[in-house]
This record gives C-alpha cells, sequence and structure tokens, in this order.
C-alpha cells in the first residue's frame, strides 16, 4: 500500500495568514482574516488534520502546503495520489477584472474577430458597459451561454457537454481573448505556489503514472476529464462535478482512509466511503434530528464496521 | 591426380587455357571464336534472376518490382497502384507477433470487403530459402489516391492498426513505395566508431538524463542508474537527441531469459528504441547486470535502414553460446561439383548455421554478407544463385579492383585453397571499470575481415601469420567498411547486441538458467552421416563404383580439353597464320580424339585414389580406433565437430581427459611453487641477517637455502618443464590427429566425387530440411554456386561472444594481459593509464585480437599515444536529427482513427449488429464518440465533452439495449459499467491499469478477452466495405495484456463470443439442459439487486415477476431467472402467461439456455397485446458466469419483449 495526501490548502493559522493574500481561495477572507479563521477556516483545517492523521495512519505520505512540483513528485513515487484543493472555476469575478475602465474590455473585444469576441462585440453594442459590473455582468452572461457551436470537434458530429463543462469552455475563450493583461484567468486549480491551468498539471503528471488521482477539489470533472482524455486513461481519476464541502469531503476522505488502511483498494474504499455515508444519512434522516447532524454524521459514519 | 573435381569449376580454367593457347596461335579469328564459346558456356552457368512467374497477375508484378530491388531481409509496409485503378498492399516478412492464420484472419477483418485479394508470395534467396510477404490486392478508397495510395487515410489508419498488431505499436511506422528503388540505402549506413570512455561519459554521466521515448511528451527525465534500479524494462532518449537507449535492468533481463512470455512484453519497448536509432554503438552494463543498449539516433531514413526486429532481438538475448557460426560447408564429404540434376555443372555444399540462427533474418543476413565477402573479394567472379544484389559493386570497383584475392594469393604467396572470413576479432571491446562495463563497437557498418590461405601444401595459414595476407585484410576491412552497405552493418549492429547480451550475463551474479531449447532436429544432417557411413564401409571394403556422370566429366571437362590443346598445337605446328581450312580440319580431329584412351587413364586414376583412400582410412582407424560413425559425423555432419558423438569418443575424448589431467596436474604445481615460496620467503625472512652480503643473483640466493627447500624448489621446476613437455607432445598428437584427418577428409572427398551421385544427396538433403518454419524466412540449407576461379573458397562467419576486456585494477602496478578459461583476453591497467588505454582500446583490441599481438606490442601502441580526449556525441555522431515528439504524432495508442474513418467504423459496427443501441470509442484527440440509435435509425455521431455527458447517455442508451466501447482497456468499460448502473455521484472514471487489487464484480454482458482475437467487423455484413472493427484489438504496450472489453447481449453475437474463446460461452449455452428444473417465484422484493441489476423501472416496465429455474447437473449449477414485467392492469393474466411460457419451454427435451428464452418468447408472441407483458429477459447464472440474454431490439421493435 502506499500513497500521497498532498494538501494545498493551510492546516493551521500561521500559514492560512501568510497565504491570505495571494490564496485565491483564502483571499475570500481577507476582510477580517482572524476572525474568518475563528469562525469558519479553523473548521475546515481541522478536517485536513483530521484526513492528514487517517491518511498517515493509512501509510501514507502526507505533504501540506504542496507545490506543483510535489504533484510531479508524488506521481512518480506513489500509485495513489490523493490532491485537496481549491478549483478556481469558470465564473468571473468581480476581482478578475484587473482592468477598471470598461472602455478597454470594449475595445480589445472589437479587435478580435473570433467567435467569442463577436458575440460579446454584440453584448457590449446592445448594453454598452458604464461600469465594471456591467462588464462582469456582460462576461457572466457569455459564460453562461450554453451553445454548443463555439466547439466543432470535427466533421458534423454533435457535441454533448454538460452546462459545467460548456461554461468552462467559455471561460477559457474569454481568457485568451482578455488574459494577461485585463483578466485573471480562470479554470485554475491552486498549489501553495500558486493557480495552474490543465495543461500544467497534465505535464506536472509523472509521464509513468498509472496510478490513480483523487483530485479533491470542487468541481474537478473539468480538470479529471482534461487529464483523462490526453492521458488516454493512462491512470484513473477521482473527480466531483459538484463543489465540495469541506467538512463533508473530509468526512468522507478520512473514511476512505480507514477502508484502505485496512487492505481495500483505494478505488473501492471511495465507493464504499460514499455509500456508507448514504447508508447513515438514510438512518439519520428516519430518527429525530439531531443537535448537530454533521458531529452525529461524522461520529456514526467513521464508526461504521469498526471494532469499539 | 586428382579425381575429384575441384570444388570450383577447374574445367573452365581449363577452357580458358585452351583459349589463350589459341589465341597465341590462330591470332584474332580465334579470338573471336574463342570469345563467343566462353560467353556461351558462360552464359549456361550464369545463375537467372528468381522468376515468381507472374504471368497477368498486375499485384504478383508489383511485388516483383519490389523484391527485386530488395531481394534479401526486408520487413516493411509498401504500396503501390496497379493499373485497373486498385492498390497493393504488401506486408513484406511480417512480424512473427501474430500467426499466419490469424494475421490473414485480421486483415480479411481490417479490410472487409475492399480486399480484393491476399496472397502469401515467397522470394527464394537461395535453393531451398525464401522470404515470405503478404500480398494485398485492395480498394482504393476514393479516386484522389488512386496514384498515391500511400497518402490515403483509409488505408493508413488500417495500416497503422496493423503495425500497432505486428511491433506493439505504430510510432514511426511507414508506409514505402513498392515500385521504389534502393538507391537511397547505398552508403548509407553510418560508420562511427565512439571510444569506451566516450560511450560511458554520454550514457551514465550525472549530467545525463533520459527522457522516455513511449510518454516523451510528458515523461519526466532519468538517469541511467536510476533507470537501472528501476526494474521496468524501456527505451529513452537523451536531452539533445543524440543517443537513444534500450533498458533492461537485471531483473528484468532475468526474467525474460527465463520467461519467453515476459520477453514479448518488451516488443512494444523494443520497437520504440530500433525505430528511434539507426545503429548499435555499443552497450553499458552494471555490476548487478542491469544493461542499457545504447543506438544513434536515426539519422537515416527507415527505407534505408530497416528498424532492428523484435523477432531476432528474443533470439539473441536469450542465446546461450559463445559463438555463432555460419559457413558453406565446402569440404563436407558430399559437397562439390554436381554432374547432373536442375543445377548441373554447379557447386553445392550443405550451410551451416547455428542453431539459433537457423530461420531467422539474422541468419539469412549472414548467408548474404558472406556471399557480398567471397564474391566481392573475388572481383565478381564467385556467383550464387539468387544473389542479385542491388547495390553490387560496379565492374572494376571490387575488394582488389578486378583482380580476384585467388589470383593475389596465388601468386603471392603460391596456396590453392583461399579463406574468407568474416568475424569479431578486434571489432569491438569492453572496458571495465568499478561501476560499469562498457562495451564499444570498433566500426559499425562492417565486422572484420580474416582471409587465409595454405602455403605450399601446409595448413591454411591467415593473415596474423602471413603479412602479405594481413595487407589484404586490412584494406578488405576498409573496403566493405567504406561500403557502409546497410545489409554489413545491420550484421555488426546484431552481432554487437549477441556479444553485449552475453558480456552483461557474465558479469550478472550467475547465469541465468534459460530454459533449454529443444535440439532441432536436422534430418538433413542425419542423412549426410547415414550416407557417409555406408560410403566408408564401401572404401574399407573397397567395392565401391565410379558413376557415369564422373567418367563423363573426366573425359569431357579434363583430359579432353588438354587434348584438345595439345592437339591444336601439333597440328598447327608451324603454321603461323590464319587458316580457316586448317580451324575445320582441327575441329574434326578433335572430335576423333581417342575416349578409350581417356576411359582406360580414368580406370587407373579411380583405381589409385581408392586404393589410397582405403589405405589412409585403416591407418586412421588403427591409431584412433574403428569408430566409422564418428569418422561419419566428422566429414559429413556440417556440426560434426560441435556434436556429442565426436566429441565424446574417441581421439577427442582422450584428448580432452589427457588436457584436463594436464591441467590438474600444472594447478597442483602451482600450489606447491606458492607454498615453497612462502617457506622460501619466511626462510629469507629469518635469516636475512645470516646472509652473506655477496649474494647478487637469483642462483646465488638458491644455492644458500637449505638442502630441503633448494630440492624442492628443483623439484618444481623439474615439474614445470615435464608438464610442458607433455603440453607440446600433446599439442602435437592433436595436430597430428588434425593432419591425418584432413588428409582422410581429402582422399574421402576425392572418391565420394567420382562414385557418389551428389545431386541425389543434395536432393535428399533439401527434402529432408523443408520443414515449414513458423516465421516469415527460410533459410536455404544449401548452397548453389559457380566460378571460373582454380582455387577452393571456404569460409564464412565466427561471431564470438567475447570481447577483448580492458579492467582498471587499483592493485595493478603495470598493464598486464591475461587470458581467461574461455580464452578471452583480459588487459589489466592501473588506473592511472585507464584513461590513455581508454583512448587506443579500439586500436588494442585489433593488435591482441587480430594481429594476435603481445604485450609488448601494445605498450609500444600506446607509448606513441597521447591520451585521447573525450569528444562530445555531436563530435561523432554529427547532428542529430531525430525528434520523438514529430514521430509520437503517428502513434496509435487505441484504434484512434480518423473522424471521417471513425464515422464508418462506428456507424458499420452499429448496423452490423442490431442487438447495440449504441457504439462508442475515442477519437484522436481522447474524446469519446458514439453512434447511437433514434428512431429505428442509425445516428452518428456524438462527441461526449465530459464524463457526466458521457454517463447521462450511456444511461439512457443502456436503457434501450447495450451498448458497445471499443478500444478501451477493459477496467475503463468496468467502471463506466458500474459507475452508469450505480448513478453514483463520486464519477469514478477512467483506468488504465488494474489500479488495486481487488478483482472488479461482474458486470452485465462485460466480456475480456485473449490477445489479439479480432473479431466482427465491416466486411459482407456492413455492406460498407470499410473494415470496421466491432471489438478491439490492441497492444497496450505498457506491459499490460491485449483486451477486448464490449457491452452487448449474448443472442445474435455468440459467434463473436466464441471467437473471444473466453469462458467457452457457445459451448455453456448451447448445451441441453438436462434433467427436471426446480421452479420457484420470487417476489421482487426477495431479489432486489436483480432488478437493480437490470435498471429495472417499474413504472416504465411493468411490475417485475420473477421465475427461477434451477438445473443441477455434474457440470455445473445453472441457475435461470426469467424476469417479466406484468401490466398491473393484467397482471394475473401476465402471470400466467409467464408460467405456461415456462412449463412449455421446460418440457422441451433439446432445450438450452438460448432456445429456452427464444421458446419462451415465442409463447409471448402467440398472443400479441394480451399476453399482460411488458417487458421480459432472462438472466443466466452457470459455473461463475453471469450474464444475459436480452432480445435483440432491431429498428422500432416493441421495447416490451426486450
Amino acid at each position: 500500500m502506499s500513497g500521497a495526501l498532498l494538501l494545498a490548502l493551510p492546516t493551521n493559522q500561521a500559514d492560512f495568514l501568510a497565504r491570505i493574500e495571494s490564496s485565491d481561495y483564502l483571499r475570500r477572507f481577507s476582510i477580517d482574516p482572524k476572525g474568518s479563521w475563528r469562525l469558519t477556516y479553523q473548521d475546515v483545517a481541522e478536517a485536513w488534520l483530521a484526513i492528514a492523521e487517517a491518511a498517515s495512519h493509512a501509510g501514507m505520505a502526507v505533504f501540506e502546503n504542496v507545490s506543483l512540483s510535489d504533484l510531479s513528485l508524488a506521481t512518480k513515487q506513489f500509485q495513489t495520489v490523493v490532491l485537496v484543493s481549491h478549483w478556481k472555476g469558470p465564473a468571473v469575478l468581480p476581482e478578475d477584472l484587473t482592468d477598471k475602465n470598461p472602455q478597454e474590455y470594449v475595445a480589445k473585444a472589437q479587435q478580435a474577430a473570433t467567435a467569442s469576441a463577436l458575440c460579446l462585440q454584440q453584448a457590449f453594442a446592445l448594453k454598452p458597459p458604464h461600469s465594471m459590473i456591467d462588464v462582469c455582468q456582460i462576461m457572466t452572461n457569455f459564460i453562461q451561454t450554453t451553445d454548443a457551436w463555439r466547439k466543432h470537434h470535427g466533421d458534423d458530429f454533435e457535441v454533448a457537454a454538460s452546462p459545467f463543462t460548456i461554461q468552462s469552455w467559455n471561460r477559457d475563450e474569454l481568457d485568451s481573448l482578455f488574459g494577461g493583461v485585463l483578466m485573471r484567468p480562470g479554470n485554475r486549480v491552486e498549489f501553495a505556489d500558486g493557480l495552474y491551468d490543465k495543461e500544467t498539471v497534465k505535464d506536472a503528471v509523472d509521464g509513468n503514472f498509472q496510478g490513480l488521482l483523487d483530485l479533491t477539489t470542487c468541481t474537478s470533472t473539468v480538470l479529471s476529464d482534461y487529464l483523462v482524455r490526453t492521458s488516454r486513461a493512462r491512470y484513473r481519476t477521482v473527480q466531483f462535478e459538484k463543489p465540495q464541502k469541506p467538512a463533508l469531503t473530509g468526512l468522507l476522505l478520512e473514511r476512505t482512509f480507514h477502508l484502505y488502511a485496512e487492505g481495500m483498494s483505494y478505488s473501492t474504499a471511495r465507493v464504499q466511503a460514499y455509500k456508507d455515508l448514504v447508508k447513515v444519512v438514510e438512518t439519520c434522516e428516519v430518527e429525530a434530528k439531531p443537535q448537530s447532524l454533521l458531529a452525529r454524521l461524522g461520529r456514526r459514519f467513521l464508526n461504521i464496521g469498526r471494532q469499539r | 591426380m586428382n579425381i575429384k573435381a575441384n570444388n570450383h569449376d577447374c574445367w573452365c580454367f581449363v577452357f580458358v587455357r585452351f583459349c589463350l593457347i589459341c589465341i597465341l596461335i590462330f591470332g584474332n579469328v580465334c579470338v573471336f571464336a574463342t570469345a563467343n564459346q566462353q560467353a556461351q558456356m558462360l552464359k549456361q552457368l550464369e545463375f537467372e534472376s528468381f522468376d515468381p512467374k507472374c504471368g497477368n497477375d498486375q499485384s504478383c508484378h508489383v511485388w516483383q518490382t519490389f523484391r527485386d530491388t530488395h531481394p534479401f531481409p526486408y520487413q516493411t509496409f509498401a504500396v503501390a497502384p496497379v493499373k485497373d485503378g486498385s492498390t497493393v498492399l504488401i506486408i513484406s516478412e511480417p512480424a512473427p507477433s501474430i500467426p499466419k492464420a490469424k494475421l490473414e484472419k485480421l486483415l480479411h477483418v481490417a479490410f472487409g470487403s475492399d480486399l480484393l485479394n491476399l496472397t502469401n508470395r515467397r522470394w527464394m534467396i537461395g535453393a531451398d530459402g525464401w522470404l515470405e510477404d503478404v500480398v494485398l490486392e485492395i480498394k482504393t478508397s476514393t479516386p484522389k489516391f488512386a496514384a498515391n495510395p500511400e497518402n490515403d487515410p483509409a488505408l493508413t489508419d488500417r495500416v497503422r492498426m496493423l503495425q500497432q498488431l505486428l511491433f506493439g505499436t505504430a510510432f514511426g511506422g511507414t508506409i514505402e513505395r513498392a515500385d521504389s528503388d534502393y538507391a537511397a540505402a547505398r552508403s548509407s549506413a553510418p560508420d562511427v566508431a565512439p571510444r569506451p570512455l566516450e560511450l560511458r561519459n554520454w550514457t551514465v554521466g550525472a549530467s545525463t538524463p533520459w527522457t522516455s521515448l513511449d510518454v516523451y511528451s510528458s515523461g519526466s527525465p532519468f538517469l541511467l542508474n536510476q533507470l537501472f534500479n528501476n526494474d521496468v524494462a524501456g527505451s529513452y532518449i537523451n536531452a539533445d537527441h543524440q543517443l537513444v537507449i534500450l533498458v533492461l535492468p537485471a531483473t528484468v533481463l532475468e526474467a525474460i531469459r527465463k520467461d519467453k512470455d515476459e520477453l514479448n512484453k518488451l516488443q512494444k519497448t523494443f520497437r520504440l528504441f530500433a525505430v528511434s536509432s539507426d545503429t548499435i554503438l555499443g552497450g553499458v552494463w552494471n555490476k548487478e547486470g542491469g544493461l542499457a543498449i545504447v543506438g544513434r539516433s536515426r539519422r537515416t531514413s527507415t527505407a534505408a535502414i530497416p528498424p532492428l526486429r523484435f523477432e531476432t532481438f528474443t533470439a539473441l538475448v536469450r542465446e546461450q553460446s559463445g559463438e555463432l557460426k555460419q559457413s558453406y560447408e565446402r569440404t563436407n564429404l558430399f559437397a562439390g561439383r554436381l554432374l547432373t540434376g536442375a543445377y548441373q555443372n554447379h557447386d553445392w555444399a550443405p550451410i551451416l548455421l547455428s542453431e539459433s540462427l537457423v530461420n531467422t533474418e539474422f541468419g539469412a543476413l549472414l548467408n548474404i554478407t558472406d556471399q557480398f565477402l567471397k564474391s566481392w573479394s573475388e572481383a565478381g567472379d564467385v556467383d550464387y544463385l539468387y544473389f542479385d544484389y542491388p547495390l553490387h559493386p560496379a565492374k572494376g570497383k571490387f575488394v582488389f579492383g578486378d583482380e580476384p584475392l585467388s589470383t593475389i594469393v596465388k601468386n603471392e604467396i603460391g596456396g590453392n585453397e583461399v579463406l574468407f572470413n568474416w568475424n569479431t576479432a578486434g571489432g569491438a571491446v569492453t572496458f571495465a571499470d568499478e561501476e560499469f562495463n562498457v562495451l564499444a563497437a570498433g566500426r559499425t557498418s562492417a565486422l572484420p575481415v580474416t582471409y587465409g590461405s595454405d602455403v605450399a601444401g601446409e595448413e591454411m595459414q591467415t593473415g596474423d601469420q602471413l603479412p602479405k595476407l594481413r595487407i589484404r585484410e586490412n584494406s578488405a576491412y576498409d573496403y566493405f567498411v567504406a561500403q557502409r552497405d546497410p545489409n554489413l552493418a545491420r550484421v555488426v549492429s546484431y552481432t554487437l547486441m549477441y556479444q553485449i547480451f552475453r558480456g552483461a550475463q557474465t558479469a550478472s551474479k550467475g547465469d541465468t538458467q534459460i530454459d533449454s531449447k529443444p535440439t532441432l532436429k536436422n534430418s538433413g544432417n542425419a542423412l549426410l552421416v547415414r550416407q557417409a557411413e555406408k560410403f566408408l564401409a564401401g572404401i574399407e571394403q573397397r567395392n565401391l563404383k565410379y558413376t557415369n556422370a564422373a567418367e563423363t566429366d573426366y573425359v569431357d571437362h579434363e583430359e579432353q580439353d588438354l587434348k584438345r590443346a595439345q592437339a591444336v598445337e601439333s597440328l598447327l605446328a608451324g603454321y603461323g597464320q590464319q587458316d580457316s581450312v586448317r580451324v575445320k580440319a582441327m575441329a574434326n580431329f578433335l572430335a576423333g580424339v581417342d575416349k578409350l584412351t581417356l576411359k582406360r587413364n580414368f580406370d587407373a586414376d579411380f583405381r589409385e585414389a581408392l586404393t589410397e583412400a582405403h589405405g589412409l582410412l585403416l591407418d586412421y582407424y588403427q591409431k584412433y580406433g574403428h569408430n566409422r560413425k564418428q569418422l561419419a559425423y566428422l566429414l559429413a555432419n556440417p556440426h560434426g565437430i560441435d556434436t556429442p558423438t565426436v566429441r565424446e569418443f574417441g581421439f577427442y575424448k582422450v584428448f580432452q581427459e589427457k588436457k584436463k589431467a594436464l591441467l590438474t596436474r600444472d594447478d597442483k604445481n602451482q600450489r606447491l611453487a606458492q607454498s615453497t615460496e612462502n617457506e622460501i620467503k619466511a626462510w629469507l625472512e629469518n635469516n636475512q641477517a645470516n646472509l652473506p652480503s655477496s649474494i647478487q643473483s637469483e642462483e646465488q640466493l638458491m644455492a644458500a637455502l637449505p638442502a630441503e627447500l633448494r630440492e624442492k624448489a628443483a623439484s618444481i621446476q623439474a615439474e614445470q618443464l615435464a608438464i610442458g613437455q607433455a603440453n607440446k607432445d600433446l599439442e602435437a598428437e592433436a595436430e597430428a590427429f588434425e593432419k591425418l584427418t584432413n588428409r582422410v577428409k581429402y582422399a574421402m572427398s576425392t572418391v565420394a566425387s567420382s562414385t557418389q551421385n551428389f545431386d541425389d544427396i543434395r536432393t535428399a538433403f533439401m527434402a529432408a530440411n523443408n520443414t515449414e518454419p513458423s516465421g516469415r524466412i527460410k533459410t536455404p540449407s544449401i548452397v548453389v554456386s559457380w566460378d571460373t576461379i582454380d582455387s577452393d573458397l571456404v569460409g564464412g562467419h565466427n561471431l564470438t561472444a567475447r570481447t577483448l576486456r580492458i579492467e582498471t585494477d587499483a592493485e595493478a602496478s603495470a598493464i598486464a594481459l591475461e587470458y581467461q578459461a574461455d580464452g578471452t583476453p583480459v588487459l589489466r591497467v592501473p588506473p592511472s593509464q585507464a584513461d590513455r588505454v581508454a583512448g587506443q582500446a579500439r586500436e588494442i583490441a585489433r593488435k591482441i585480437e587480430y594481429e594476435k599481438g603481445t604485450l609488448e606490442g601494445v605498450n609500444q601502441l600506446i607509448s606513441k599515444q597521447a591520451i585521447m580526449p573525450i569528444r562530445t556525441a555531436q563530435e561523432v555522431l554529427g547532428k542529430a536529427s531525430f525528434d520523438p515528439s514529430t514521430v509520437a504524432a503517428t502513434r496509435v495508442t487505441t484504434l484512434e482513427l480518423g473522424n471521417a474513418q471513425m464515422k464508418s467504423t462506428l456507424m458499420s459496427s452499429l448496423q452490423d449488429s442490431q442487438s447495440f443501441s449504441a457504439v462508442m470509442m475515442r477519437n484522436q484527440d481522447g474524446y469519446l464518440v458514439g453512434a447511437y440509435r433514434q428512431g429505428g435509425a442509425a445516428k452518428c455521431c456524438m462527441l461526449f465533452a465530459d464524463t457526466s455527458s458521457t454517463y447521462e447517455f450511456l444511461g439512457k442508451s443502456l436503457k434501450e439495449g447495450d451498448v458497445m466501447v471499443l478500444g478501451e482497456p477493459d477496467p475503463f468499460v468496468r467502471h463506466l459499467a458500474e459507475s452508469v448502473a450505480a448513478n453514483d455521484d463520486t464519477l469514478l472514471a477512467t483506468a488504465a491499469g488494474n489500479g488495486g487489487s481487488r478483482t472488479p464484480p461482474p458486470v452485465i454482458g462485460a466480456i475480456d478477452a485473449g490477445s489479439f482475437e479480432v473479431f466482427g467487423g465491416g466486411g459482407s455484413n456492413s455492406g460498407t466495405g470499410k473494415g470496421a472493427f466491432v471489438g478491439k484489438a490492441y497492444h497496450s504496450g505498457d506491459g499490460h495484456r491485449n483486451v477486448i472489453t464490449v457491452l452487448w447481449p449474448f443472442e445474435g453475437n455468440q459467434s463473436k463470443i466464441s471467437a473471444l474463446k473466453l469462458r467457452n460461452f457457445a459451448a455453456t449455452t448451447e448445451t441441453t439442459l438436462e434433467g427436471k428444473a426446480a421452479t420457484k417465484a420470487l417476489s421482487s422484493s426477495q431479489n432486489p439487486a436483480i432488478l437493480q441489476m437490470v435498471k429495472w423501472d417499474s413504472a416504465r416496465d411493468g411490475k417485475p415477476y420473477i421465475t427461477r429455474l434451477e438445473w443441477t447437473n455434474e457440470q455445473a449449477d445453472t441457475q435461470v431467472d426469467v424476469v417479466a414485467g406484468l401490466d398491473p392492469a393484467h397482471e394475473l393474466k401476465g402471470r400466467q402467461t409467464i408460467r405456461n411460457a415456462v412449463a412449455e419451454a421446460k418440457t422441451d427435451s433439446s432445450v438450452n439456455l438460448i432456445t429456452f428464452q427464444k421458446r419462451i418468447k415465442a409463447y409471448i408472441d402467440k398472443q400479441p397485446g394480451q399476453s399482460g407483458i411488458k417487458r421480459i429477459m432472462t438472466i443466466i447464472r452457470e459455473g461463475g458466469l453471469h450474464f444475459r440474454i436480452a432480445r435483440n431490439d432491431a429498428a422500432g421493435m416493441n421495447r416490451a419483449l426486450n
């Protein structure tokens, strides 16, 4: 049994405070760092510490504050690699727009002749932006357009894609149009040394890796599908279509590591942990509502099948 | 008088002499007449090129054109258009990774109705040797590519698939034009010679990272030491793309030597290396035995230098012998001129080939390059059957211009027999230090050459003994190196591989135990021995009779020619001018030469020869025992001297025993000498003070020793001398034996040539060797040749595994030359001298191994030279041009087709079987693409951009029928199926490896198959003729077995499932269900797993009603669940229907699992719309199997009966 748990987000207050300005995920707490720690992030950090302990118990190597190069090393040395991190998705946030002059965006869109630029030109013409909020709104509308016509994959193939995938493509279009100067790009996974796009992550995964890469991040489907596709399914991934709640994610991983330590393969353990969770939730639902569902859920869940 | 016709045509020589006399006497007219006659006679002897007799067969003509320019081993895919608009595809010498029958089946599947014709054609490379190609005539996909089919994407897709199957990867695979010439190959082979320390520096240096060729774009670089410890074989390229290496860590090397299956897993790895390199430079191995073969990155096209072959690599990696041999056995008892038969007036001889080379590419190459050596050294005056080499040197451009070596030898040395030999003497050198052994090639474009000759009737001597010959040898080596011929270079590359493998094996902890190979049963050799025994018995009894052919030959071609010449001389004496009347008179006279006189001479000569042979034979028997069988082996079996019959009896045994006894005696004396020396040292230490200062010499010192020690030393010295003398005597005995054996051989051959019908023997020998090889190459068992030379030409290849070893030795104070027990020369070098010696390693190797030089010679050589600098790879190898990332564009990792081809494949797969609701496969960009049914019609294509859309599609499709997934790894499909079935948010997706120890649970309809099974596809059923695969046949190449994974129902696919040869589905399901079945109804709550498994939706499918039948027999328990969906409005009716249907089906004594389902459905079909049943299916468990039979839901068929 060999594996590595890579924690990209801080597990203690010092790291939390140190990275609060540079981290895309932590920036949201920057208005009141200490208060945020106490009220919100401390629970998250404890969840990470709990899974780190469970991973260690399962014989896995645990790395904190991991950088992209740690992923390379881990996939070179281990067959099971679990990355717990943050995915900066396709949504356009006001802070992504680095220039505060709306006309810069209008002008940039007019300079290009791509399909996405034409679409934006039309949107800017219909409702000329007077503020950055207007720009952000137009871009958000653009992101949410689900017309698949912008992506052609040869001949007359229909394209089946989830709305989230299409949004991610749309964001890539925007980034290629405005990226670098006017816009901080989206569709990035966070490491301690910064945000990285899927192409860079693909290159970072060791070329000989044939194991399992658990991408425990919000909406990891885009990254996961890309890795699987470009590696021709050389290695397996665990992906998540929806945003992940740290506490629940922690519980699932903790349970997974316990099962893994008992000799179950990682992939089976991952599935079984989810099934166990569902079972416990169902049980809890029929009982009287507990004061703290999560707390109770966690205790029961983690004790399933264990000797008391 | 020598009655035996010379091995080569002496009558021709006599004729030429006769002509010379004519020229002298007749002047110009006779010159004209003689030239005509000579030309006519030569024409009769000249071999015609191989004619496959193509007649009107266009594809055959294309193939002939291809083979005319590539008449020797050449593995490729080549195409050319033919006049009617179709295309000929030649797969020359397909790799044996796929058996012939299976390849043929695969080609039929791949090309479907586009395949117009398929023929296996054989190109002769000797009297009974051939190269086999598969020649296909196929429809050209569109007129656009009629003239240049090599650019047709439909064709290239298929060829890539075939390359993937044959070579493990399509990496670097090309399609050549079959009608192109071979000119690009001229002077194409590199001649480079890195020094050992350079090779070491370039490969194991701390700043030399290697990146995998397999995952070049994403692979991490590693140092060679890391790769040796990695326990995984791989092919790598260095950062500046100068070198490529094939790394075989010690554990891998051990495994592949022990287990052929393990070896076969390296097919792709080797191919990556072979495609990426164009010559072998040497090898590096560490103390543990992990090794890397080092190649120069490819600068030359694969058309000029095709990639080395995996099948040859596999033979060499397991080779255990210390020497590989090839020769034409001209001294065989029955070899010589054929006086009758298809090859009348030509010479024949059996071919000696080391067993592991028989029917291999390397064996065929050695034969051919042997012909290069002899023919080109003889200025083209020697020719061989089907020796039509397109790069044959022009007249006057042979090794010695237009002068044959045999003439040179005769003039300079006086020898009548010439030895031509390719060998390895000084051809490579191994440099060893504390960490690594580095074997470096001396020259990469040709092996060293040795010539030899008998000197005035003495034994054969070679260049190391005859300075005049040495000069010729060196010129010949330079000449062949300068040819830079791809076939000569290929022999060097394979020889280096052989030496590297053997070197690394010696260095590993112990010799690997390799499964002993079954000895080749060569019934041809046995036949020759039997014939020889019979012949010897005849000699013993002196009752042999000469044949008419021998007499005629003697009369016509030898004495008669001389008589004619004498007659011409006497008749025309005194006439100095042309005179046509006289010429006519001369001709009339010659016609009446007294043949009776000649016959009398022949009788006398024969009796004399027989008497001489008889006497020598008795002499031999008297001296060495009357072992006729052993002598027969020596005279007639090409492997004679290496056979147990020879080595373990008679003189050889006695010689070995004496030699062994002598060695034991010597060892004992050496030990005694050592202990005595110690005693003397001890005595000296103790008595140093008492010794007189006048002692100056060893003699004086000895005299001062006590008597006991002195006597001991003297006795050791005497014993040493005695041993030396005994050794000399033994060598003399061996020499006497050899001399007598040679005389016996010669005498026997003389009689044999007149009494034995060589052509009958040749025919029988060929017939005995006419066994079908498993591969596509049959090496010839005999050689047929002719020449105009009055000398015997012998020789071949001697490729020894050992090279000179130069070892750095920290304890050595000076350079020392030693020989190991196996004859390997070892030069021990103090570290301070290592750089200087390494810089001259190649020259030293030639000096020691080739010139049989001494240590003094080595020291002289070194002292003349400065320390050679370590050059960069670019300085030695030139600028690199190979870029794996561009080659990778042609890589096929799964069944990846272009969009147009993919669409065709998906559609034909879907149309081919109505069972599937959808078919999916991955496109070139890695996206899954599916074809599906909509309203009964097949639709294409849907591209799935992400996992969730894939699952959604699968979820829908699986409810409609079944989905086939082409070309994906088994675990991937299993997880798709599992995840879709579980509707699992975890979305466990994708897998290539096994990912864990857990055995995946059975998935309905998921079947995995053995390697390389191909089934279904395109063809006549689909009507598309695009040769689509409905299954997957690919080699993952990453060490995993090849799998075919399909989601499908059983019904309608029995033949395909049978083709998978898995779990014996057909046999199981078609077994009659004998005996009574226990029947019970299960409520849905009793078996929710079944319903969950089949994704039962009660609202849609009706209320489930499960009837379980259980048959128990000796083989397996069979359990059948008939799952019926009852219409809630007619539930009772439905129950009754199903009960009746089951009961009726059960009563049929011939019912089996297939017909059982059919019967139930037939019963239900009798009452359309009134059965009360919305859906029905049968789920079967038997003997660990678990599968579903569902009706083939053809377009629009009522889903209620699925």
